[in-house]
């Protein structure tokens, strides 16, 4: 590669340009490498079941399509620790259905759910029954604050008096990102970054103190008549005509 | 180069363009599930552009004069 860019940059363009495209050559054989290497990774765990890690309580949850259609189910303890390798699909217009115990009561609870650190849903109960376990269905829309796609860490934690619980799962969010606000967001920002990385070149601009003076238009030169080829050459006004 | 103009540099400018073209190639290949936050493929991204905007900006093609 570094003699593609010797042969490629020549004597005229300077050194840390030629790191420049060294390391946007770089960037363009490790990037399509790393995307065809998850590829290729996600053919081999696409079979492989979901992680999840929860601690003090156990649970399990299975999601559908928009349809309803199984997409995939997670159980924890006893599966994968939850991990970017091995999410939990869901379907952004699906479904979760979900089941799960702590291994004590907690009276007079609380409970969060955070995407990326970023808390979605929260809530609380006295728990007066004393009960051990809950179980449920949820739209997953109803847990995202607007239509989004990709690969998240969801984590949540209930506590209160008697005991506590926390765990976490990576969610890959299925669906065509296009169209959605983190997309359009992303698009603009690099429409305007290439824009301003463009407009950031080194310009020549008027030496401060020095009075710019613009270049002098062009001297007039009078053309021929085009059909009248014998024409004497032009002359200029200071010249006088060969006399006889 | 004519004496009354000189060449003025952007490495600053070229930063902070770099920094908003990483994060939003960040956000778009997030989005296509080609990298995840928390991971330090977004970070190196952005690190990236942010050099490449500090190089365009001292040492990129020049920008030819308006006059």
């Amino acid at each position: 590669m570094l003699a593609l860019v010797n042969t490629c940059s020549g004597p005229r363009l300077a050194r840390p340009l030629r790191i420049a495209l060294l390391l946007v050559l770089t960037f363009l054989v490790a990037i399509p490498s790393a995307v065809s290497a998850q590829e290729g990774d996600e053919v081999t765990t696409q079979s492989d079941p979901a992680g999840a890690t929860l601690i003090d309580c156990k649970g399990r949850a299975a999601s559908t399509d928009s349809i309803g259609n199984p997409l995939d189910d997670v159980s924890a303890p006893g599966g994968p620790a939850a991990s970017a390798d091995n999410p939990f699909d869901v379907d952004l217009e699906g479904q979760v259905t979900y089941a799960g115990s702590s291994d004590s009561v907690i009276r007079n609870h609380n409970w969060q759910i955070r995407v990326f650190g970023i808390p979605v849903k929260s809530g609380g109960d006295p728990n007066e029954r004393g009960k051990k376990d809950t179980r449920g269905t949820v739209d997953v829309s109803g847990y995202m604050p607007f239509r989004v796609s990709g690969l998240y860490l969801a984590s949540g934690s209930i506590s209160g008096e008697g005991g506590s619980c926390s765990g976490s799962v990576w969610l890959k969010l299925a669906g065509n990102p296009i169209g959605t606000i983190p997309w359009i967001v992303g698009l603009v920002l690099t429409l305007l970054g290439l824009y301003g990385l463009f407009a950031s070149r080194p310009a020549y601009v008027a030496r401060i103190g020095v009075p710019h003076v613009p270049l002098p238009p062009p001297p007039p030169v009078d053309l021929p008549a085009s059909g009248d080829r014998s024409a004497s050459p032009p002359t200029t006004p200071d010249e006088e005509p060969p006399r006889a | 180069m004519r004496d009354d103009l000189t060449l003025k540099k952007h490495p600053i400018r070229g930063a902070i363009f770099g920094l908003i073209a990483g994060l939003g190639i960040a956000l778009l290949l997030i989005s296509h599930s080609v990298m995840f936050l928390g991971g330090l493929t977004p970070l190196i991204t952005i690190v990236f552009f942010l050099l490449l905007g500090i190089l365009i900006g001292a040492a990129g093609p020049k920008r030819k004069s308006r006059t």
